[in-house]
């Protein structure tokens, strides 16, 4: 018979054991690979922070921090403006309200392979619905080659970022609203409050811990973009849309550096920690 | 009549959202259905006249296609989808029998440090992809599971574990602890009060957890393309592979683009509740 007093911990071994050996153990490895040299005919040899300071010079490698900064901000912004003006239009009772939810929310649960590849019919030069209409309401007088064109290939994949995930914050938000007390918003109204007025002194102070959350899952998510890079743009055209991942994935496996690929992808994985305590601060503070 | 223009307004305006979140997914399904010199038409073809079985007869009969810029390719679908079946499947099983046991430990016992391992379990999906690609690569080679499907069940429980421990441990905290105070009071041990009370209860809680843990796995790319090769692709794999360098096989794309993302889409609307509960459960608890 187990003493009751070991039986969380006895229950609690195959997890500890599995997540040391398919997480602890890999980041562990991938540590001591950005501090070393790979090549797969000589294997590995121990380097030192040399990897790191050869990035920190590396012109390519500041370029994709950048056009992953760009993304990022761009990209959350955005899908806050977005999720947050569905949630507030949702936010009121009206017919089938349930089915409309579930039609809106849709995209979030789609392979991001698959998203990618349903833009890339729409971006389509040549046959592409996009510059129909663009053509169509005479907003533009030529086909627009939307991926490879490089002052609007970024601002592409951010779109199917924005289509993909303006969904989760207006999840998040319209969870936020329903914390707002109906009697106090109806008090307001009785005491004469413009709308302007109840939304800013009202409704955005319950919100604001949500929007603090939405943000924090949603910027440590877009880091990590890859998926419609790979298939949209490869991080063309040039390096206009190369993000850290995408040439962190190059360095390793096109140009078998794996050393040099495992510290860029150690230095992203840094400052998504770093940002996310920054915004975790916040969220305690409040 | 004001009260029927801000009416007329605001479904005016859920049209737009709607047409917004669905108009990628109806033009990939309208495409599935089209006959070649239907999707390089210019103005697009809107509706498929008569809608044909051509797309989805080319990928499971594994025929040869002629496509413009590609040249002959020939696709069978069956294999990436058991594929992507067995491996969502194993890997969500693992998951939740290992990941119900360490939550059922901590949301059922007071020991020293469960807050922490809680918060360092969740804390586990910051972690981008990429940092861990290349230490994953190199492992799975050394051990010889690189193109093999248990490589990629064993890979996906680093995202599948974590989550699972922490939504069910958040379902069980749900389950009032006297339902399982009664069952011990009857001569039941910890574990049988756990596998009879506390399982059966959360039943709908492990079918979500289930749920998620299947479509993240489904929709897995970036750890597919670098741990598979033709024999254990995955449907996301597959799905690339029709974009060339030269040109799209939209028609095949799209048959199979719509057979990778029907089954979730079913799951999205039936289970709508309980998925939107999980997706900002996340958020909104953490």
């Amino acid at each position: 018979m187990v003493k009751e007093k070991h039986l969380p911990w006895i229950l609690l071994v195959p997890v500890f054991v599995l997540l040391l050996a398919v997480t602890i153990y890999p980041f562990v490895y991938g540590i001591y690979l950005s501090l070393s040299n790979y090549s797969i005919i000589t294997g590995i040899s121990f380097r030192g922070i040399g990897n790191y300071l050869d990035l920190f010079r590396d012109s390519r490698f500041l370029h994709s921090l950048k056009v992953t900064f760009i993304f990022v901000f761009s990209a959350v912004g955005a899908e806050f403006l977005v999720g947050l003006g569905i949630a507030l239009l949702l936010n009121r009772q009206f017919w089938q309200k349930r089915i409309f939810v579930s039609l809106i929310y849709i995209p979030m649960i789609m392979a991001p392979i698959a998203v990618a590849l349903m833009w890339r019919m729409l971006y389509n030069a040549d046959y592409g619905p996009i510059n129909y209409f663009l053509l169509l309401s005479r907003l533009t007088s030529r086909k627009i080659a939307w991926l490879s064109e490089s002052q609007y290939a970024l601002l592409s994949l951010i779109m199917v970022d924005v289509w993909q995930w303006s969904p989760f914050i207006f999840l998040v938000l319209y969870a936020g609203l329903q914390s707002v007390p109906p009697e106090l918003v109806e008090a307001a109204q009785i005491d004469g409050a413009s709308r302007w007025k109840i939304f800013r002194y009202l409704v955005l102070p319950f919100l604001s811990p949500f929007i603090v959350l939405a943000f924090l899952f949603r910027i440590m998510d877009a880091f990590k973009i890859f998926d419609s890079v790979a298939v949209l743009t490869k991080g063309g055209p040039g390096t206009s849309t190369e993000v850290v991942s995408w040439l962190s994935y190059l360095t390793g496996f096109t140009y078998f550096r794996l050393g040099y690929a495992a510290a860029m992808s150690i230095v992203l994985f840094a400052l998504i920690m770093l940002l996310s305590q920054v915004l975790l601060k916040r969220i305690k503070q409040q | 009549m004001h009260k029927i223009i801000r009416k007329t307004l605001f479904w005016i305006a859920l049209a737009i959202v709607l047409i917004w979140s669905l108009f990628p997914y109806y033009w990939m399904f309208g495409t599935a259905f089209k006959e070649a010199e239907d999707y390089f038409a210019f103005p697009p073809v809107w509706l498929p006249s008569p809608p044909t079985m051509e797309n989805f007869r080319v990928i499971f009969l594994k025929e040869v296609v002629n496509i413009v810029g590609i040249g002959g390719i020939a696709v069978d679908i069956i294999p990436p989808l058991l594929n992507s079946v067995v491996v969502a499947v194993g890997s969500t099983l693992i998951a939740l029998i290992v990941g119900s046991f360490a939550g059922f430990a901590l949301s059922r016992f007071k020991f020293r440090g469960r807050e922490n391992i809680a918060f360092w379990i969740f804390s586990i999906r910051m972690l981008p992809p990429i940092a861990i690609i290349i230490p994953y690569f190199i492992i799975m080679k050394t051990y010889g599971l690189i193109d093999t499907q248990l490589g990629l069940i064993i890979t996906y429980l680093v995202f599948n574990l974590p989550l699972s421990v922490w939504l069910l441990m958040r379902y069980f905290e749900e389950i009032p602890v006297e339902l399982e105070d009664a069952a011990l009071v009857d001569g039941c041990s910890r574990l049988q009060a756990f596998r009879m009370v506390l399982l059966p209860l959360t039943l709908p809680g492990i079918i979500a957890t289930a749920l998620f843990c299947i479509i993240f796995s489904w929709n897995e790319y970036l750890f597919a393309l670098v741990l598979t090769r033709a024999r254990s692709e995955t449907l996301p794999i597959l799905l690339s592979t029709f974009v060339a360098h030269k040109g799209v096989a939209w028609g095949p794309l799209s048959s199979s683009g719509l057979i990778a993302t029907f089954p979730i889409l079913i799951c999205a609307i039936i289970f709508q509740k309980h998925l939107v509960r999980i997706m900002t459960m996340g958020v909104l608890k953490g």
